[in-house]
């Protein structure tokens, strides 16, 4: 497989991930970069995986959680954001702000589930965690964004997605 | 305000895809930079001069490798002649650890200063630089190893940097010290260093293949998809053991055979360079992490034992028929084992009822029977063998050597390791500090001189000269 191609199948799920864990533009962008940096000093083993894809949403996941690196990229940010970046909307401002009070595990089983359109049983094998437990996390993570979001009694759970 | 959560995820998704994202140019580039940073330490030396008065903090990064020297009070620098001493930039070392081909030192360190890693060339006879400090710039990592075969200098680090734990490989060429190539193979592999290949194994992937020291690049690769590897263990044969050092027993085997042991508890013997198949047996399944292959054995202890003993070690020839057989048993728990001679393997188990005292049991697999067992009086558990006399050294401290026959012909607290095949360096037992040659063969006490008052990192040797880092630099010493 030819890492540019790679990237640019992936790329743009990736990003939509990233900004999903972190909600920060800049950050998510940074993110990914470093994450096919990472891909691309490991090349010739990782085109060979089975999920080269999943091996790099594992590297976002883990840098997003790292505090250090987080401080990091804020203070480099400025000077690395590639383009101009529309402004979001009020309730994608309302959404970011509220997945940042998730745990990190409900944080990315969302992302998962509702940016990339991964099911339960596809989401418990790349985290390597039970169906039930996802669930769990789905469930509380809805709960935890909808009191969030002040919105307890309206959100709904999306359970069309739950598959 | 939309109030479902996949209207409010899909408003996020729209804006993520409307992120201006740099492309797989960018990508390439960043991770290009990221490996390889050539520097001169003048710059970080202007940075360490503000920072002085300090000392070093060295951690072990390696449970097997040999301790750094010790530091009694002894301040007086005159004594063991110096050859030279090469600066490393910082007095503030993390770590630092040594390696030596006969000719040059390559030292590998991480600096307490700014967390970088760096890796340089000495040149033994004249302790001048042979090449400048190189830095290796990954993240989240820490040094376990450098060690030296004919054409690549390798610094081996454990990484967090990918997904999930892995081990960086890093190659140098030994005599300009340019960057040759990088690699990284997860935490959970088997590498094997031989003079003809680097080997590597991985269960995931069920493969082994050989790997070319010069370029990294794949030379040969045998798919092991039905019956995974397990794990890959070098051949250590009496040649490598003469070639102990101060950092301990050499990882690059000069044997060219390696044994790849299956999830099924296959054997197969392979050629390092070629990956050619020259044996197959088997062994019951288990006991994987402490397998030993020596001097055309395979020894392995039945896992099945685990729980209370006794302990059933196993050799199994590897030269011809694959023949296995126990050739004894120890009792209680089972800790390591190790080639020490001819025919034999050395075992150390820990006893009831705390298991803190540990006893060293020798074996003839050639006899199949116990030749001799020795209490420890330090509750060592490393073992290194030269020349059929076996070191046993605690992890608290206190090191022990044993003759061939089991007598105890060595005891000391503070003792550096082995010089040489034939020679341990030790701080003297006259309460001095100094330290001295002590010659295994006829047992003779050479006082050499005041040690260095600063903490060192872990050194390398030849038979003449001593390459140590510290606070000073990578500075040799001619010990004899």
């Amino acid at each position: 497989m030819d890492f540019d191609a790679f990237y640019r199948d992936t790329s743009r799920r990736l990003l939509r991930y990233a900004y999903g864990l972190t909600g920060d533009p800049g950050e998510a962008q940074d993110l990914v970069q470093e994450a096919y940096a990472r891909a691309w000093q490991r090349w010739r083993r990782l085109a060979d995986y089975e999920e080269p894809e999943a091996w790099l949403r594992l590297v976002v996941n883990r840098l997003a959680t790292d505090r250090w690196r987080r401080l990091g990229v804020r203070r480099s940010r400025v000077l690395e954001r590639p383009g101009p970046v529309d402004p979001p909307s009020e309730d994608v401002v309302l959404l970011v702000t509220a997945m940042r009070t998730l745990p990190a595990a409900h944080r990315r089983a969302l992302a998962l589930h509702y940016l990339l359109d991964r099911s339960v049983a596809e989401i418990a094998v790349e985290t390597g965690a039970s169906t039930g437990t996802v669930k769990s996390w789905l469930s509380r993570g809805r709960a935890g964004l909808a009191a969030a979001l002040g919105l307890a009694g309206d959100v709904k759970e999306g359970a069309d997605r739950a598959r | 305000m939309p109030a479902d959560l996949d209207d409010l995820f899909d408003a996020l998704g729209r804006n993520a895809d409307a992120l201006p994202l740099a492309g797989a140019t960018d990508a390439r580039r960043r991770g290009r930079q990221r490996t390889w940073t050539q520097a001169g330490v003048a710059a970080a030396a202007a940075v360490v001069l503000v920072v002085t008065g300090i000392g070093v903090a060295l951690r072990d990064p390696h449970p097997r490798a040999s301790r750094p020297a010790s530091t009694p009070s002894a301040s007086t620098p005159a004594g063991i002649p110096v050859v030279g001493t090469v600066k490393l930039g910082t007095d503030r070392l993390a770590t630092a650890l040594t390696a030596q081909d006969g000719r040059r030192a390559y030292t590998t360190w991480v600096s307490q200063d700014d967390n970088t890693q760096w890796v340089l060339g000495a040149d033994l006879a004249t302790g001048a630089e042979a090449w400048p400090a190189r830095r290796i710039d990954d993240k989240d990592r820490v040094i376990e190893q450098i060690l030296v075969v004919p054409s690549a200098v390798l610094v081996v680090t454990l990484t967090h940097s990918g997904a999930l734990p892995e081990r960086a490989l890093y190659a140098f060429d030994p005599a300009g010290g340019a960057p040759l190539w990088q690699d990284y193979v997860p935490a959970g592999d088997s590498v094997v260093f031989t003079d003809q290949m680097l080997v590597r194994s991985s269960r995931s992937e069920g493969l082994v293949e050989g790997l070319d020291w010069r370029t990294g690049a794949q030379r040969w690769r045998i798919l092991l998809e039905d019956d995974r590897p397990a794990r890959t263990i070098g051949m250590r044969v009496a040649a490598d053991e003469e070639r102990i050092d101060r950092a301990g027993p050499r990882p690059d085997l000069t044997d060219g055979r390696v044994v790849v042991v299956t999830v099924a508890g296959q054997v197969q013997v392979r050629e390092a360079g070629t990956g050619q198949l020259t044996l197959t047996t088997s062994v019951p399944v288990g006991s994987g992490n402490t397998m030993v292959a020596y001097g055309g054995r395979l020894f392995s202890h039945d896992e099945a034992d685990d729980n209370g003993g006794p302990h059933h070690i196993r050799a199994t020839d590897l030269t011809a028929g694959g023949a296995s057989a126990v050739i004894g048993t120890v009792a209680d728990r089972f800790l390591d084992m190790d080639g020490c001679g001819p025919n034999r393997i050395c075992v150390v188990s820990a006893r009831k009822p705390n298991f803190t005292g540990t006893v060293l049991t020798a074996f003839d697999a050639a006899e199949r029977k116990m030749l001799w067992a020795s209490a420890s009086q330090y509750g060592g558990t490393r073992i290194a063998s030269a020349r059929g006399r076996t070191t046993l050294s605690a992890p608290e401290g206190g090191d022990e050597m044993f003759d061939a026959d089991g007598t105890r012909i060595f005891t000391a607290t503070l003792t550096n390791g082995w010089l040489d095949a034939g020679t341990l360096i030790i701080v003297a037992p006259d309460g001095t500090g100094r330290w001295a040659r002590w010659s295994i063969a006829d047992r003779k006490l050479t006082p050499l001189g005041p040690p260095p008052n600063e903490q060192l990192g872990f050194c390398a040797s030849t038979s003449t000269l001593l390459a140590c880092p510290g606070q000073s630099g990578l500075r040799i010493w001619r010990v004899r």
